[in-house]
């Protein structure tokens, strides 16, 4: 069954997430949470094979960018196929066009600027990963 | 800091705060009548709680929410779809995010004029409702801002501390 990570360290935009994918087309999607990019990373690295990572850009530890950054030098260390390699949607007050030019530029697939709905996270998740009938 | 970058700064707040109040917290608010008040303490506008990040760039300082516990606990319930009846880890949570996504905004409707900002990270604190502490404090060489904006649930206050950075 497909998965997606959550990555950010509000414990309540964790749960704001949650809920909209469990309204939505995604509902019986296995979900795994991270609190910033450390651990997101450390769970990739423990042999998580989410297929969508939905990440913070502001966070302790490792910002979301850093993150995305790492995670494509793992994915290339470990040989991971370009088709293969894990869609990234970046979520984030990060509004400028300068930051999301840097944020794609970076690896990422997709960006949504809070504040958002449940309808654009599910639009913008259906990019990425396509719906099988 | 200057009366145009003054009005500029309370007219990104009432963006931002529309964009989020008709999205991740459905809750009516008007922000027609939004101007720089007196200190939000001076005007008795509750601070229960208070969210405050650090902005930096060509204005550097502070923007804070300060709102009463059930405005707050209010905030929360819609945030999350869930009902909250007492202040707890959640509404800290929900508080510190509004906080984040209201600044975000400003932020981004400040860049638009070439300027770059960075912002810290949320936090919450829990005055309650039997403070007197004036916050935010100001020094001498910031400009205090509050905006208090209206709700069907009673007022809040967006209060900034801010000074205007010279371009190098």
């Amino acid at each position: 069954m497909a998965s997606i990570m959550i990555v950010d360290d509000s414990s309540v935009t964790r749960k704001v997430i949650k809920k909209h994918i469990g309204s939505g087309p995604y509902a019986n999607l296995n979900l795994i949470e991270a609190s910033d990019g450390e651990q997101a990373l450390e769970t990739f690295k423990g042999g998580a094979q989410p297929d969508v990572v939905l990440s913070d850009w502001n966070m302790p530890k490792m910002n979301g960018l850093e993150f995305v950054k790492k995670l494509r030098e793992y994915e290339t260390s470990i040989g991971t196929e370009p088709e293969k390699k894990v869609k990234i949607i970046m979520i984030t007050t990060e509004g400028t066009i300068d930051k999301v030019t840097e944020a794609m530029e970076s690896g990422v697939n997709e960006y949504i600027v809070k504040p958002f709905t449940a309808d654009t996270l599910n639009k913008t998740l259906k990019k990425v990963l396509p719906l099988r009938v | 800091m200057s009366v145009a970058l003054q009005e500029r700064f309370i007219q990104a707040v009432c963006t931002s705060v529309s964009s989020l109040f008709s999205t991740m917290v459905p809750m009516d608010v008007d922000t027609s009548h939004a101007s720089n008040q007196a200190s939000p303490s001076a005007q008795g506008y509750p601070q229960d709680l208070v969210g405050t990040i650090d902005i930096r760039g060509g204005i550097s300082g502070s923007i804070s929410i300060l709102l009463s516990y059930p405005l707050a606990i209010s905030m929360a319930s819609l945030m999350l779809e869930e009902e909250i009846d007492e202040v707890n880890e959640d509404v800290y949570e929900a508080v510190a995010e509004i906080t984040n996504i209201i600044a975000g905004g400003i932020k981004t409707s400040l860049s638009q004029n070439g300027q770059a900002f960075l912002l810290g990270l949320p936090q919450v604190f829990d005055l309650g409702p039997e403070s007197n502490q004036v916050f935010p404090k100001p020094s001498k060489d910031q400009t205090p801002l509050s905006i208090p904006i209206q709700t069907g649930q009673g007022a809040f206050c967006v209060a900034s501390l801010l000074r205007e950075e010279r371009s190098l």
